[in-house]
């Protein structure tokens, strides 16, 4: 049986010793940072701002975790306490979670489970093999249900999910402006958020096929990702599911969970890409945090 | 805990992640759960869920809507909330129980639900009104 799950958590790829260490070494460091941040991002919204001193004692505490299980030596214990932490701030707000709350404890728990005891912080190249490959099975199934749950739910297939979001959110709207003609741009962004309002339906072609294409493009980008059709199909694969999620990213602001899914996409190289994108995701983490500050300095500064 | 274990207890965990969205689409379909909440990779596949609730109490068998202030204002909102996210697993109880133990005229409570939805035929966001009745239980005075 033991054979038959290496074979099976395999099928996404097969590392070598030193670079399925350091992959999940970066993974670590990865999750458990976006776990510090996003503990201080959540005080801003409710429920989290109506117990503000609980909540910001449990995101400085996986400051804590996050600065230690830097270092390997206090991996075990770092990754241990973030995922208490994280299951108590998963309960007592439950069930207004954050979905990406869900996905870093299920990456912790395999990182956890990496850990033998036997050979201390260290750990086994096999069992690390095993948590990355675990991974990229998440990723993998996490891309494939997306692109499922939207063709089952029926509103991207004549671009009405697209059309209500251009309507209702700036972000968005500000994303498909260069690919929606003015007038209907225009008509889309003068619809109320209320009963009887619409419709919010496509009627730029560009737009339509970029709805179908998404869900499409989430369905199949799986198959690239598992390598079945070689090992260069598998590099586009995952180098289209990343631009996929950063273009998804730019209207959605759903910037820990683009973190942890872009590291996941990474571990489909045959390097350890992870560790370089850290740096990258920790300046956007800080940018996010401070965002607010900012766009206040940056509004006086224009008054002034 | 050996080698074998920690990536069987590994592969159960991926088996969890990857059918856990089946169980999740039974939940929208059949309690109303929101489907972008509980983790199941259905963000952004429909317009975020929303519900509205309004409380009408019934006084010597008049029904009219209650004007909720302060602390039981706070306690609606949450239960809207939670039928946002829960659909029907959200529990009134609370609520109910702080409305009944706040005037003892109140014979029943009336909670009517309004799902905002956008109708794919129309391309409308049309109201659902669900009204769900609790009569006074024995034990509240």
């Amino acid at each position: 049986m033991s054979a038959g799950i290496d074979r099976f958590l395999a099928q996404t790829g097969r590392d070598d010793d030193e670079v399925a260490v350091r992959k999940l070494q970066a993974m670590r460091r990865l999750v458990l940072m976006t776990l510090a941040f996003e503990g201080w991002a959540a005080l801003r919204y409710v429920p989290y701002s109506e117990s503000p001193g609980f909540h910001a004692a449990i995101a400085t505490a996986l400051g804590v975790c996050a600065l230690l299980g830097w270092r390997d030596r206090f991996a075990l214990v770092s990754v241990g306490g973030a995922l208490a932490l994280e299951l108590v701030t998963v309960i007592s707000v439950f069930p207004h979670n954050a979905n990406h709350q869900y996905l870093a404890i299920v990456l912790l728990a395999l990182i956890t489970l990496s850990f033998s005891g036997a050979r201390g912080p260290r750990v086994d190249p096999g069992d690390a093999r095993a948590a990355v490959a675990a991974m990229r099975w998440i990723v993998l199934a996490g891309l494939a249900w997306s692109g499922v749950m939207k063709l089952r739910y029926g509103y991207w297939l004549g671009g009405e999910f697209l059309s209500y979001q251009i309507a209702t959110d700036p972000g968005f709207a500000r994303v498909f402006a260069p690919i929606v003609p003015g007038a209907e741009l225009a008509r889309l962004v003068a619809l109320e958020n209320r009963i009887g309002a619409g419709p919010f339906r496509a009627e730029a072609p560009l737009l339509v096929a970029v709805s179908n294409l998404t869900w499409l493009a989430e369905i199949t980008l799986p198959i690239g990702l598992l390598g079945l059709l070689g090992s260069l199909a598998r590099t586009i694969a995952m180098v289209v599911s990343i631009a996929l999620m950063i273009a998804i990213q730019a209207g959605a602001r759903e910037i820990f969970f683009a973190g942890m899914m872009v590291a996941g996409l990474l571990l489909f190289a045959r390097r350890d890409r992870v560790s370089a994108f850290l740096p990258v995701v920790g300046l956007c983490y800080v940018l996010w945090l401070a965002w607010p500050a900012l766009s206040r300095l940056l509004v006086a500064g224009g008054a002034s | 805990m050996t080698g074998s274990v920690r990536r069987a207890a590994m592969f159960g965990v991926v088996t969890l992640v990857a059918l856990w969205p089946a169980v999740h689409l039974g939940l929208v379909a059949r309690a109303g759960t929101d489907p972008w909440e509980l983790f199941g990779w259905a963000m952004y596949s429909q317009p975020a869920a929303r519900v509205q609730v309004r409380v009408d109490v019934e006084r010597a068998g008049v029904l009219e809507p209650l004007r909720a202030m302060g602390g039981m204002r706070r306690q609606v909102e949450a239960f809207a909330r939670a039928r946002t996210t829960l659909g029907r697993l959200a529990s009134p109880k609370e609520l109910l129980a702080t409305v009944f133990a706040s005037d003892a005229s109140i014979g029943a409570v009336e909670l009517v639900l309004r799902d905002v939805k956008l109708d794919l035929e129309s391309a409308l966001l049309v109201g659902i009104d669900e009204r769900v009745r609790f009569e006074r239980p024995r034990t509240v005075r």
